[in-house]
């Protein structure tokens, strides 16, 4: 190996060392992102929720499941099919006085891992897969009711930090297992 | 005229510990008993003399256009296949094999060929006909005889694409069990003139409640929406006020067979002209084009017509025992216009139900509309809607209340009696349409028919 191949394998190594780097960096922020988003929803904090996580324009929808779709999930039908001012109108009712299923609010808590981090379909965005297992308890019941799910995100990368543009939720359920979905995945 | 002021007749059916049904659903004083809430006694009775005798709403047509196409749905307990046969008749069947009862479709939806059980490998045609008998030559005797070995099936029939079956060979047609309440049916789905059609498929979840809070709910209950929906003005989708004045209204029902629907509007004054109902109409349901509208209300009956003139619009019902709808443009976030669904509420345990929700939309409307429909419907009534997720609060807080001690022999009473005022207006006979008529404040009148109806059916 000549002296100028040895010189370009370091700044090779060099290169390749920071953009492992810079992955592990991206991927602790989208887990950190994903981590504060799950804290807003646990502390029932939506409108916040909404402030900083929640894009201008986003497309958040979480389709119908039924036996043998397999991941071949409805385009149209979901449990949710929201836009920003649908989930806007979902909080201002939710934290409305007479909202009488998130008040008093359900005890919930969001474990979410097995995140994935890759280039998003535009400059600019992130595509995330996460898993999320939500574990919901009302009033002074002793059981809760659980909700798994994989989301497939895109995160717009801003100056203030992530948003989600689109999420699709894609829960484990056909029929769910709790009474209302007075909540967010 | 009604059926309100009948005798009371003690009744025969007696629940397993000798409590008599006469007394679980009391007419003279107008009252039930909490254990129809949460018995196990109460609740297999109507298994077997409720679920199993009344028109059960399975599917809709569009569901399974195509020859083999099939969903998997439930008539009270009972797991059912409905499947489209080659020569477009719908089948409905039990999916449980004729050998040892195992299920012979596993999958909610799709299009087969045959159905086979994977236990011993029977196999079924789509019309449930018993096609394969596995080993049959060398362990069979040679005389079994496969026709007489099918699926069970049940009667079809379908009203307005709406397909109903029920186990019952005694039960009266599909046509005659609707009765009056079926024009209220035909004038809600009268306004798609080419029909409509289910968006996806159902959404389904489990209420911790008994399946009944929904029925009797859907069947006219005007008294709680401006309580437990308060948060819809405080949210922001309603001005103040508007809630309140939707205690107001028209309640219908047959008056024999337990269905009961609301009518929107109470018009009063002069009749507005054909014209303005078509406007009125485009304005509720922005799909309508003015050629549909025109063909719309050529198609429907002139009563309904004449209804609509005076300001009134179907709204929401259920039919006996357990199958409700609403057809109501409702303001919010996604605009003004149709949303629309019809659902069953499925018994599960005495404590649980399945709610299956399906969003319906006009035939022939453009996609973007149909995801307006779709965004519109569950923005307000399903498994996330806005409405829908503080009644299930509330009847699984009654829920929880009706097991102890105390709480199980409570009794609750239908107290809101038709106003008695005979210059009421359009009260009664003066009514266009048909059926028992309560206008005005709402009643409870139209839950009262339920339950009666109930009583009836829970009687051996």
């Amino acid at each position: 190996m000549s002296e100028l191949e040895a010189k370009v394998a370091t700044v090779q190594d060099q290169v390749s060392e920071s953009a492992q780097v810079a992955r592990l960096v991206r991927f602790h922020e989208v887990m950190t992102f994903l981590n504060r988003e799950a804290e807003l929803l646990d502390r029932n904090l939506l409108r916040e929720w909404l402030d900083e996580c929640v894009g201008e324009t986003i497309n958040y929808f979480m389709p119908v499941r039924a036996a043998g779709d397999e991941y071949d999930v409805d385009d149209v039908l979901g449990h949710f099919n929201e836009t920003r001012s649908s989930l806007a109108h979902r909080v201002e009712t939710m934290v409305a006085p007479s909202s009488y299923a998130n008040r008093p609010p359900s005890r919930t808590r969001r474990l979410v891992s097995n995140i994935r981090v890759g280039d998003g379909p535009e400059a600019g965005t992130l595509a995330v897969t996460s898993a999320v297992a939500l574990f919901r308890n009302r009033y002074n019941e002793t059981d809760f009711d659980v909700l798994t799910a994989e989301r497939r995100d895109v995160l717009a990368v801003g100056g203030d930090g992530f948003r989600i543009v689109d999420r699709l939720v894609i829960v484990d359920l056909s029929t769910l297992g709790t009474d209302n979905l007075a909540l967010f995945l | 005229m009604t059926d309100l002021d009948v005798a009371v007749d003690p009744g025969s059916g007696v629940v397993p510990d000798g409590t008599g049904v006469a007394d679980l659903v009391d007419l003279e004083a107008r009252s039930i008993s909490a254990r129809t809430w949460h018995d196990t006694e109460v609740f297999e009775l109507e298994q077997e003399r409720l679920f199993s005798r009344t028109w059960l709403f399975v599917a809709h047509e569009s569901e399974i256009p195509e020859p083999g196409d099939f969903v998997a749905r439930h008539m009270g307990l009972d797991p059912v296949i409905v499947s489209r046969q080659r020569d477009g008749s719908i089948a409905v069947m039990l999916n449980s094999c004729s050998h040892r009862g195992g299920q012979v479709c596993r999958v909610d939806k799709g299009n087969a060929k045959d159905f086979a059980c994977p236990y011993h490998g029977w196999r079924y045609d789509i019309g449930g006909g018993l096609t394969v008998v596995s080993a049959q030559r060398e362990a069979f005797p040679p005389d079994f005889d496969k026709a007489a070995h099918g699926l069970p099936a049940a009667r079809v029939e379908e009203a307005s694409g709406l397909v109903f079956a029920c186990w019952s060979a005694e039960a009266p047609s599909l046509e005659e069990y609707l009765g009056d309440f079926g024009f209220y049916i035909q004038m809600m789905l009268g306004i798609s003139p080419d029909g409509w059609e289910v968006i996806g498929s159902p959404q389904r979840w489990e209420v911790k409640a008994n399946w009944k809070f929904g029925a009797e709910n859907l069947s006219g209950d005007g008294y709680h929406v401006a309580f437990v929906h308060a948060a819809e003005e405080e949210g922001g989708r309603f001005p103040p006020g508007l809630l309140w004045q939707a205690m107001y209204g028209i309640n219908v029902a047959d008056g024999t067979y337990g269905h009961g629907g609301r009518l929107q509007g109470a018009a009063e004054g002069d009749p507005v002209s054909v014209e303005q109902v078509q406007e009125v109409l485009q304005v509720m349901h922005p799909w309508l084009s003015d050629a549909d509208a025109r063909r719309a209300l050529d198609a429907l009956d002139p009563r309904q017509i004449e209804m609509m003139r005076s300001g009134t619009y179907p709204l929401l019902g259920n039919v006996f025992p357990n199958f409700s709808f609403v057809v109501n443009p409702i303001p919010g976030p996604h605009g003004l216009g149709t949303t629309t669904f019809i659902r069953t509420w499925n018994p599960r345990t005495p404590e649980t139900m399945e709610v299956v929700n399906w969003v319906i939309a006009p035939k022939g409307i453009s996609e973007e509309e149909r995801r307006l429909v779709a965004k519109r419907s569950v923005n307000t009534f399903g498994s996330s809607g806005t409405f829908e997720n503080d009644d299930m609060e509330a009847w699984t807080q009654i829920q929880r209340s009706t097991r102890g001690g105390k709480g199980k022999d409570r009794r609750f009473q239908y107290h809101i009696l038709r106003d008695p005022d005979p210059t009421d207006w359009r009260d009664g006979e003066d009514f266009p349409g048909p059926g028992l008529i309560y206008q005005g404040i709402a009643t409870e009148d139209n839950q009262w028919h339920f339950w009666k109806a109930w009583r009836r059916y829970m009687e051996p």
